[in-house]
Order: C-alpha cells, then structure tokens, then sequence
C-alpha cells in the first residue's frame, strides 16, 4: 500500500492540474486539439466519460497566433443573435481586433463534444491576450506543454557564424552591381 | 554599393580544407544538415574561384576627393558535389528541399530590397527561379526577412499603423487580393483556403502525412 | 425485485482461513427437539448416532441438547462474528440432519448474499493509483512567462 492514506490517494487521482500553452506563432487549431484533449480530460490514463475529471488549461498569448495561408482575410466566423437582421459576419481579422481571445476560445468551443458539459469545460479554459498572467493562475499551473508547431527563424536572429558557415550556393559574376 | 568581383586564383588547398572542415562543423547545427551533408570531402583540388567583394570607399582630404574600391575577401566555400549541372540548386542537389524557413539559402538570391536577383545572373533555371521567387514570397509575407525591405524615400517616416502586423505562414496570395469568403457553400463542395503553394507539393516530406494545401 | 435492490457484499474470507491454517467460524450449536413428537424422529435418530462423533471431532464446537416440548425441531448455529443461524429440520432424516450440520460448521457466518464480484484482493494496485505527477520528471521550477 501507499505511504499515504486512501482520501489523500482519492484526492491525488482526481484533483484538477493546470496546463499552460503558449500561444506565440501557433495555429488556433493545433492549439485547440491540446485544449480539448486536456478539457475532457482524455490525456489521464484514468478517463471516464461519466467522470468529471477534466483540467485547468491557460493559453497565453492568444494576440500573437498565426493562421497559415491567407486565412486571416478569408476565414469568416458567423452568428445569428436570433433576431431578424440578426445574422453577423466577421473575418477573422476583424474578430481578433474585436476580441485577441475569440479565435482561439470559438476553436476549443468548436472540439469539445456536443453536450452540457460543454460550458463547464469551457469556464476551465483561461485565455490571456499576453504573458501577463494574474498571480492566482500562475500559482497552480503544473506544467508548461511544448508548443505544437516549430516557429521559423528570422534571418536576423541568425548569428553571423551560422550565416558564415552557410555555403555561397553561387558565384557572382564579374562586376555585378549589387542594389 | 558595392562592386562584386570574381577573381580566379588557386586557393592553397591547406587553407581551403581547414575552412571547408570548419563550415562542415557549422552546417551540423544549421537547417539544412540533411540536405549538405552528401558533400564530398576532398573533391576541390581543381582551381577555386576567389571571389571578392569591393566596397566603395570615399575618402576626403582637402579639396581632392578619392574614390576606391577596397577588395574585401571573403572565405573559401567548397566545392558543390554536383558542379557539372548548370543550376546552383541542382548543383548542391537541393531540388525540392528547400522552403519558405531556409532563409539564409533565399537571401543569397535576393536582392537588399527583397526582390529577386535576374536569372541570368544567378544561373537558376526557370522551374528552380519560379520555386525560388514563390518561397521567397512566403517568406516575406511571414516576416522572415525582416531586414529586406524596399527603402523609404529620403526624409519619409512611416505612418504608425494601429494594430500590429497579423502572424501568417505559407501565405500564398497577397494580403489585398484576398476576399473573405462569406459563403462557404455546401458541405460537399466547400469554398476551400488554400494554403502553401502547388508549385512545391512535390518537396520532401519526413512525415508519412500527404501534404494537405486545401484547407 | 432486481439484482442492484437486493443487498450484497464483496468476496471476502475471514481471517485469511486457508492461508497457512483454519480456524472454525462455528463456535456453537443448539439442537432443538421435542422427546415425544413425530417431527423429530430424524432429530432423535441422530441424537443416538452422530452427535457424539461430531463434537468428538470439531473439538472446538460447543454442542447443545435440548429436549423441549416444541413441535418443530431446528438447530440454531453461533459464528465467532456473531451471526447466529437457525435451521428448522422438521422430517429430516439423521442423514440429513448430519449433513446439515457439517455444513453450518463448515460456513464463515458471513451473511448469504449476493458477491459483487467473483474476485477480490487486499493490494488492487502494486505500482500504487495513478496520479498527475507519475511517470513526470520531479522539478520544483516555477512555471510560465515570468520564470524563464
């Protein structure tokens, strides 16, 4: 038997840990997945559908996401307020200047599964536009998860040894006058 | 300015591989260790060109004003592996290995304003050079070349934007020329995203996932 | 009424019996009868033949007689747990009767119910139950932006 006793056991299984993700140059999507996994709870090796035993997720940084392709001028989000003249159509570029949280809150809200406990998983997702988190949140957070996609570097955040040790893949020709 | 020239010259081999050994160390920790390290290594003992860039110097003294370009030698690269083929990137054998992230092989065919050096000076061939200009593009778009930007007038400040600039990759189409897609259409025949280009669907994947361009 | 109304209990042996040694559960037995009625004929018909075989063999079994005008015999069984038992033997045979009584003695006193599970065991779990912190690397470092 364990060194501690059953109710401390019971409260160790099943207590709520807090997950933080960081947002900086991620898909909402990608992001999303991790989020929803750790809201339903999926990750634990002690799942149940019937018991409520979903995480704490903190996703920093959710003005800094990145959408692939031209999505930020072509995706739309939709809603009806169920008035007539009701229906509202916003690009993604004018909900993220409307709301730095909405994209990414509207693609978890999207993954969880249909069903009442949709809401309550989502009061445990905490989104923050940026890396300031308030000093009650950063006191239980468990572990930081790696981020999902690989952020690219910029040609100036190489070092000049690096850019040294590129080969020269061509020769100039003779008395080329570079701009 | 500067005035780039080519001089012929015999590199002393001794010199060339201690550079050459020191750029293999350097290109393990680079982007591209897969790609490179199929170089031969004692394949150069033929004539490599010395190649040097010439800054323009003006030096003032009195009335006589003194105009010099100054040779600025650069270090020895090696030899490609393939240096019968007429393309630098097929010379290197880079086909289809390249993307929008290798930056440090874009910036050697671009220009310091960002756009694309001619081909008849860099000796690509025309499917490399359209790959070339698209990925250079996408990296544009992503701000991954920060520093290579058209200049500005002279005395011209920018005016401060009021959002910051929004984090995009593979982003395909200008910024300008893209509608939102307020109808999406029916579920079996959606108005689709793309994303990335078609022109490098055939690049080199390390993953057992097709490349998915419509989303 | 359905099988989750009815009560039950989990498999569970007393004492570890089995393990190493046994222990019988059975602490005493009363044997009720009448002298005279034709219910107990089984019952006096074992009286004269088992019953001293039996408490010779289960040394540690207290046997009662008890001769008493009633008209139903029955034998009421005391467990070391408590549980006290009684079984009516009207018109049992003393072959019967003796068997009956073998199996009290036999019984753990545990109440006949029905067993959740056919399995059971003290230790479910050697590695010890799953919590958040298994199988992570242990680190007292602070997480989030501020502590980088």
């Amino acid at each position: 038997m364990s060194s501690f006793s059953r109710s401390a056991q019971q409260w160790a299984t099943f207590g709520r840990s807090w997950y933080l993700i960081d947002a900086r140059m991620q898909p909402p999507g990608k992001i999303a997945v991790m989020c929803s996994v750790r809201l339903q709870g999926k990750h634990k090796p002690i799942y149940h559908a019937l018991s409520d035993i979903g995480d704490h997720v903190v996703v920093m940084n959710t003005r800094h996401i990145v959408f692939s392709g031209n999505k930020w001028e072509q995706k739309v989000y939709s809603s009806h307020s169920g008035y007539p003249g009701g229906f509202k159509q916003l690009t993604a570029v004018q909900m993220h200047q409307k709301d730095p949280t909405a994209i990414v809150k509207l693609a978890v809200y999207g993954m969880l599964p249909k069903n009442l406990h949709r809401r309550t998983m989502m009061q445990r997702l905490h989104l923050f536009t940026d890396d300031v988190l308030p000093d009650d949140v950063l006191r239980n957070l468990t572990e930081q998860l790696p981020q999902p996609r690989v952020i690219p570097r910029k040609l100036s955040e190489y070092t000049q040894e690096e850019c040294d040790a590129f080969p020269r893949l061509w020769t100039t020709p003779e008395d080329y006058r570079m701009e | 300015m500067k005035v780039v020239s080519n001089m012929a010259a015999l590199g002393i081999i001794k010199y060339v591989r201690t550079t050459f050994c020191a750029v293999q160390c350097a290109l393990t920790r680079n982007t591209l260790p897969v790609r490179l390290s199929s170089l031969p290594q004692l394949s150069f003992f033929g004539c490599t060109p010395n190649r040097g860039i010439r800054q323009v110097v003006e030096k003032q003294e009195g009335k006589t004003t003194v105009i010099e370009g100054v040779t600025v030698p650069t270090p020895e690269s090696p030899q490609p592996p393939n240096p019968t083929a007429k393309c630098p990137i097929y010379q290197w054998n880079l086909q289809n290995k390249y993307t929008y992230t290798d930056v440090l092989l874009l910036s050697q065919f671009i220009r310091s304003d960002g756009g694309m050096l001619p081909r008849r000076i860099t000796g690509l061939c025309a499917q490399e050079h359209n790959k070339i200009a698209i990925c250079v593009q996408m990296a544009h778009r992503a701000g991954l070349l920060p520093n290579h930007r058209p200049r500005l007038p002279e005395g011209h400040t920018p005016k401060p934007k009021p959002n910051p600039p929004l984090n995009r990759y593979l982003t395909r189409y200008s910024l300008k020329s893209v509608k939102p897609i307020y109808r999406k259409g029916l579920k079996w025949c959606k108005v689709r995203m793309p994303v990335g280009h078609p022109a490098l669907k055939n690049n080199v994947r390390y993953s057992l996932k097709p490349i998915y361009t419509k989303h | 009424m359905t099988a989750r109304g009815t009560p039950s209990r989990f498999l569970q042996s007393v004492l570890q019996n089995g393990v190493g040694r046994y222990v019988c559960q059975l602490k005493r037995v009363s044997i009720i009868f009448s002298k005279n009625a034709q219910s107990s004929l089984g019952v006096r018909e074992f009286l004269e033949d088992g019953v001293v075989d039996f408490a010779k063999k289960n040394q540690g079994i207290v046997v009662y007689v008890s001769p008493q005008s009633c008209r139903i015999p029955k034998v009421v069984a005391e467990y070391l747990n408590g549980n006290v038992k009684e079984e009516l033997v009207t018109n049992k045979t003393a072959q019967q009767i003796a068997e009956l009584i073998t199996k009290m003695s036999n019984q753990s006193g545990l109440d006949i119910i029905r067993i959740r599970k056919p399995f059971h065991t003290n230790s479910p779990s050697i590695q010890g139950q799953w919590h958040p912190f298994t199988n992570r690397l242990p680190s007292k470092d602070p997480v989030g932006p501020q502590a980088e």
